[in-house]
């Protein structure tokens, strides 16, 4: 960034950039990471030939969104909710009903399958965040298991257990045009959503508003007395993260191209958490990479799922014991250490 | 400027303040004493609406502030620090005082998303405003230092510029001095004495007699949740029945 808030260079240069990055000016901070990982995430298709790889990946996408989505609330303004994939579900939901019934373009689909999700969201959050930490977190996943309920057994609305199937799958013309097959497609499609949501979370957490989020984390009367509304931020932030869960269920229904009561299901809260712990709450990079790590590895091994389960309690537990602030806690400590070890070189 | 009249507050039956009186003129310093258990800090926690008095009204310019929340009450200029440094501890000195002062420059959300021009030359002046804010309570080369890692002199003298970020009417001050060294107290001293001279209302809550005289223009004494004394300096230290209280004759 050229902008640059003009003390910055009368700063040691350690100092420099998480001033420039975090207050004022330069909100993109140094854009190398994000161009080399949106690159190799680019080209990752002419390299990975096997479809079902591919499909991992394209998996591990999808969590990437509902992880970063689901932080919002959980890292950022330490709200611990555990009704994500019910956002998730019912703009999955919402898509195939609105497509089943009246045929309406995939644009309006997602339009209304944001629209029901900050819906439940709103609906959820206004009883449930009148209670305090664990008991909101209880209350969610009372909401989470309605939700599901609900999905099973008005069968005049979601087909029940049978599902809603036939969605058209997810494809994109001028990708195909391109050569690039049905996989590949699907592939860059949720490159697009992931990195989109990404860059719109980065953002948000980096303007006033994310300061806020955490001034609510790290000390809720503190943040009341600079005049901060803690109701409302919190609230904020999990109706925008219910709002992109939405949006990608709505894409999800077509890439799987049928819609079941399971894409509720609390077994999505289990993994997020596994992801957003050892990634590292209130992170970044640390959730996107765990998000890959823990998608694609368990995928690519081929575990059984309820050895699956047991491994996820041990790396969840380990996780929290040895690296409790996650892969980005633990990468910060370490660059921490250098960065002292060069100056003490120096000195 | 503040009118706190007739306040009562129980907890579970014990009166912790009983029919309290207390009035804060624009530019005065007043400071509340009391030995342990007066209801000095349940006081201001009421004016600061971290509790809701049982009754009596508080009114601030006119305006009654009784029951409201604490955010609202920062919002019309009545700002407060707390007596154990509450501060965002991974967030480094420069960004406590910057979050301090996001409420009241009045910019859409929107805005604030997107970081229009309005909002980045907010941010500009919110960041000139807190480094002056640094320079005065000594911190300046402490900007980028996560507040965690400050001593706790420091994070008070922190807590109380974030306090003034906001450009508060009036400030509250809740025992600044409290498990502080004698130097950082004296210097304490000298920046609230500044900002007194400048014209800043100050109310503060405070253990420490000396730093007490040295600074106030009108005192309150509380024992038992009821006021039992006012006035100058001096007169509250010749009179009776705060001798009383304070030394249990």
């Amino acid at each position: 960034m050229t902008e640059r808030p003009a003390h910055a260079d009368s700063l040691p240069p350690n100092e420099r950039r998480p001033l420039a990055a975090r207050v004022g000016a330069g909100v993109w901070g140094r854009p190398i990471v994000p161009v080399v990982v949106i690159g190799v995430a680019v080209v990752l298709p002419l390299v990975v030939k096997s479809g079902f790889t591919l499909g991992i990946f394209t998996d591990s996408l999808v969590y990437v969104v509902l992880a970063l989505s689901y932080d919002l609330s959980v890292g950022r303004v330490g709200a611990l909710s555990l009704a994500h994939p019910a956002f998730f579900g019912t703009g999955a939901y919402a898509a195939a009903i609105v497509f089943e019934r009246y045929a309406l373009p995939l644009a309006l689909q997602v339009l209304i399958a944001v629209g029901a999700a900050v819906v439940l969201a709103f609906l959820i959050g206004i009883p449930a965040f009148r209670l305090a930490h664990l008991t909101f977190g209880m209350a969610t996943l009372g909401f989470a298991l309605i939700a599901e309920l609900i999905a099973q057994n008005e069968i005049g609305l979601t087909n029940g257990p049978l599902c809603i199937a036939g969605l058209s799958s997810l494809s994109s013309r001028p990708l195909g045009s391109l050569g690039i097959d049905q996989n590949g497609q699907q592939y860059y499609i949720f490159l697009v959503i992931a990195v989109a949501v990404a860059a719109f979370v980065w953002v948000l957490v980096r303007s006033r508003i994310g300061r806020a989020y955490i001034a609510i984390r790290e000390d809720e009367p503190m943040a009341m007395s600079v005049g901060i509304n803690p109701k409302r931020y919190r609230m904020s932030a999990f109706v925008i993260g219910a709002a992109l869960a939405g949006l990608l269920g709505a894409f999800y229904a077509h890439y799987l191209s049928v819609v079941c009561p399971t894409n509720l299901d609390i077994s999505y809260t289990v993994n997020l958490l596994v992801i957003l712990f050892l990634g590292g709450t209130g992170g970044f990079w640390g959730i996107i990479a765990a998000a890959f790590v823990f998608t694609a590895i368990p995928e690519e091994l081929q575990v059984a799922p309820n050895i699956r389960l047991i491994a996820y309690g041990a790396a969840l537990l380990l996780g929290v014991t040895l690296l409790p602030q996650g892969f980005e806690g633990a990468a910060k400590n370490v660059r921490r250490r250098l960065t002292r070890r060069a100056r003490a070189r120096r000195a | 400027m503040l009118e706190v009249k007739g306040v009562t507050k129980s907890f579970a039956g014990v009166h912790a303040l009983e029919d309290v009186e207390l009035t804060v003129k624009a530019g005065q310093f007043v400071s509340i004493i009391g030995p342990n258990g007066s209801g000095k800090t349940t006081l201001f926690n009421c004016i600061s609406g971290f509790l809701r008095p049982d009754n009596g009204t508080i009114t601030f310019e006119g305006r009654p502030i009784a029951g409201r929340q604490p955010f609202q009450i920062a919002h019309l200029g009545l700002v407060r620090t707390f007596q154990s440094v509450r501060l965002f501890g991974q967030l480094t000195a420069l960004e406590n005082l910057a979050v301090a002062v996001q409420q009241h420059q009045g910019d859409s959300t929107l805005g604030r998303f997107f970081r229009t021009r309005t909002i980045r030359r907010h941010e500009a002046e919110a960041v000139a405003h807190a480094e002056e804010l640094l320079e005065r309570v000594n911190l300046e080369q402490h900007r980028s230092t996560p507040a965690a890692e400050l001593s706790y002199g420091q994070r008070k003298l922190l807590s109380i510029a974030a306090a003034l970020m906001a450009r508060p009417k009036l400030v509250l001050l809740d025992e600044p001095t409290a498990a502080v060294n004698p130097t950082a107290i004296l210097s304490i001293r000298d920046i609230l004495r500044e900002l007194h001279q400048e014209g800043q209302t100050i109310l503060l809550v405070e253990h420490n007699m000396q730093f007490v005289m040295d600074l106030s223009e009108h005192v309150v004494v509380l024992d038992a949740g009821q006021k039992i004394a006012e006035g100058s300096p001096r007169e509250v230290r010749e009179d009776k029945r705060v001798l009383e209280a304070y030394l249990g004759t």
